[in-house]
């Protein structure tokens, strides 16, 4: 019966969001709102459930002494919750502070470490075909050309209105040219790859509305 | 202070033009009232004390013809003999050079620096530094027709607008710009155009049409649906054959860690993904541990685990689902460095004590942020075997990280999963919705072949 349910409802939301297409309307929105509410509530009761029950309240109410330093992260929550007044707003900046300060520093180190080098590494790449590697030769090129040009066409800081000659000049301006075409078919690339994603999506509800809800399949 | 009665600019006392827009301005910071004498803050229409017009009456004659008024001195100099720029520059000995070689025509406008100190010959240096600036500044071309006949640059309407309506006062233009302001309104006036009429009547066919494509498509999902079988034949790609061989070079025992990043939005492309994988893994022996970074993801995990491991007997004890893990790039982090003590509460903590005994992380991420995440904070700094299996849409970005072979496989989107399914030899869901997929990307792919050649038919018959 709860499975039967289930399937009605989310047939019936599917629909409503359907209905979208013939034109806004309240059904859509009430869809909408619905889907906003539920993930927001199923995301405060898993970090309720999942992480302050068991890695703070419970072992604090357990063993207090054992588990004293989780009084520190117990507090800098409880500084977040004054950002509500704005007399006492200060007291948040703390916690705010060492949330950014952390993110921020691994966010930056990883970026740095983890994509920045081993991209700049991938693009040092031989131009010249080895032994009956002419394919990969070509591709290295594509790849190389392809980074030079996209760079290139975001160099705004030379081949200004003054200058327009120039070796520099004219080898910034063909990269431009190429860059902006690669920067071009990249879009169009991932635009078709989003479209994709979302046909898979389609087809994946209009599975459900003519298997598990219609039971045609 | 001298306010310009055009801009409302104020200018230092003395000055003769406007060091904004260069008109003249009045010989005294006010206008002296032609009745009582009061000199009046400019930008008033009539005076403070007596209430008379300070307008002049050729201006004011349609408005209040009956009212006699005396223009004031400085109004009726300018009536009886219009301004001339090379009059106003007599009082310059010497004109500027950059000002001599911009040789405007009389029509065009021209910006007058105001004279800082009487009698000075030398060009002031902040002057001299904008030579080149005012050279490059290009001349607007002058209205032909309609409205605007013989108006270049923009409507001088400010003035109007920037003089506060007061109490009591009849809202007449000011001296300047009355007549562009008139033209203004006459354009703002202007009924629609027919072009814009045309659009309206348009609307309803676009609408037609959009509905026309979106039931073609759905008629093309829902046929391919129908028609689908798993037996497709489609074609395999390297980085899903690497993907394979990573899990399938596994020995009985090894311990894969699956992290769930994505939500209900992404489902629909990688939980086949999932399943595929849960399913090889199990095949393979070897111990789950799976978690989340997004909390969603881990619900999804259970409903995946639930459906794979009810086809695998005996494997009930080799699997867990820690859940979610919250702080983003320091939860994935959190998880790199204490994983074992994640774990040592539960069997599978007798066999894995940290992130050392994982053999291979598989990252199955919804957005590229989350791939990101795994591949800067614990691949790269702890040199861990990884692949991933992403949506198409995340496909872009994480191909990059498989040609630095950070990422060892990769599978893309549902695409990725039904050749996986062909791999395993085990057909599934996403097998059964190459067919649908593919027949809307025929009709996508054809709307816009048949868009572009409309737009070509309409573009050639509009030249000829």
């Amino acid at each position: 019966m709860r499975e039967l349910l289930g399937t009605w409802v989310a047939a019936l939301l599917t629909l409503m969001v359907f209905s979208y297409l013939i034109s806004d309307n309240p059904l859509y929105r009430l869809a909408e709102h619905l889907f906003i509410g539920s993930a927001l509530g199923y995301a405060i009761v898993v970090a309720i459930q999942d992480v302050l029950l068991p890695r703070l309240f419970t072992p604090l109410a357990r063993d207090p002494v054992a588990y004293w330093h989780l009084l520190i992260p117990l507090l800098l929550g409880l500084l977040l919750l004054a950002k509500g007044r704005i007399s006492t707003a200060w007291l948040g900046n703390i916690s705010v502070g060492l949330l950014f300060g952390v993110g921020a520093a691994l966010a930056i180190g990883g970026a740095l470490v983890g994509s920045l080098l081993y991209q700049v590494r991938d693009t040092m790449l031989p131009l010249l075909p080895g032994k009956g590697d002419g394919g990969s030769a070509i591709d290295n090129l594509i790849l190389v050309v392809g980074t030079l040009g996209s760079l290139a066409y975001f160099y705004f800081t030379a081949g200004g209105e003054r200058e327009t000659t120039g070796l520099r000049y004219g080898a910034l301006r063909l990269g431009s040219v190429v860059g902006k075409w690669f920067i071009m078919i990249t879009l169009g690339a991932l635009f078709a790859n989003a479209v994709i994603a979302r046909i898979s999506l389609l087809v994946g509800r209009l599975q459900f509305l003519l298997g598990d809800w219609l039971g045609i399949l | 202070m001298l306010y310009c009665p055009h801009c409302g600019t104020s200018n230092r006392e003395g000055s003769r033009f406007c060091n904004n827009c260069g008109e003249p301005l009045p010989p005294s910071s006010g206008q002296k009232c032609s009745r009582c004498g009061h000199l009046n803050p400019p930008g008033v229409f009539s005076c403070v004390r007596c209430k008379a017009s300070l307008l002049a009456p050729s201006i004011d004659e349609g408005l209040r013809p009956e009212e006699p008024s005396e223009e004031p001195e400085w109004l009726q100099g300018l009536e009886e003999a219009p301004w001339e720029p090379e009059e106003v520059l007599e009082g310059v000995e010497e004109e500027p050079e950059w000002l001599r070689e911009l040789g405007a025509p009389a029509d065009e406008v021209r910006v007058v620096a105001e004279e800082e100190v009487p009698g000075e010959e030398e060009t002031a240096p902040w002057l001299e530094a904008l030579e080149g600036l005012v050279e490059e500044i290009p001349l607007e071309p002058r209205e032909k027709e309609g409205l605007l006949v013989e108006i270049t640059g923009a409507l001088r309407v400010e003035p109007i607008f920037a003089i506060p309506h007061r109490l009591g006062e009849v809202a007449s233009p000011p001296l300047a710009g009355a007549d562009q302001a008139a033209r203004f309104e006459g354009v703002v006036g202007q009924p629609l155009a027919p072009v814009a009429t045309e659009e309206r009547a348009r609307a309803p066919m676009t609408k037609v049409i959009s509905w026309l494509f979106y039931l073609i498509l759905a008629a093309a999902v829902v046929v391919g649906i129908l028609l689908a079988g798993e037996n497709i034949n489609l074609p395999l790609t390297q980085a899903t054959a690497d993907f394979y061989e990573t899990i399938e070079s596994l020995q009985e025992g090894s311990v894969a860690l699956l992290s769930h990043d994505y939500d209900p939005g992404t489902a629909a492309e990688i939980t086949p993904q999932v399943s595929a994988i849960l399913d090889h893994l199990m095949r393979r022996g070897a111990k789950i541990v799976n978690l989340s970074l997004t909390p969603e993801g881990q619900a999804l995990a259970d409903r995946a685990l639930e459906s794979v491991v009810s086809d695998h007997d005996g494997y009930i004890q080799d699997y867990i689902n820690l859940g979610y893990v919250a702080g983003n790039e320091v939860g994935a982090r959190f998880i790199a460095e204490g994983l074992g003590p994640r774990l040592s509460p539960y069997p599978l903590g007798a066999a894995v004590r940290g992130l050392e005994d994982v053999d291979l992380i598989i990252v199955l991420a919804g957005s590229q942020e989350l791939l990101r995440r795994w591949v800067e904070q614990v691949q790269a700094p702890y040199k861990v075997a990884m692949v991933a299996g992403v949506s198409a849409q995340v496909d872009p970005a994480a191909r990059p990280y498989y040609r630095s072979g950070q990422l060892e496989g990769l599978l893309s989107g549902l695409v990725g999963a039904a050749e996986y399914e062909r791999l395993n030899q085990h057909p599934g869901v996403a097998l059964s919705r190459m067919l649908p997929q593919a027949a809307a990307h025929l009709v996508i792919a054809l709307f816009i072949l048949l868009g572009n050649f409309a737009y070509l038919v309409e573009r050639l018959g509009g030249r000829g």
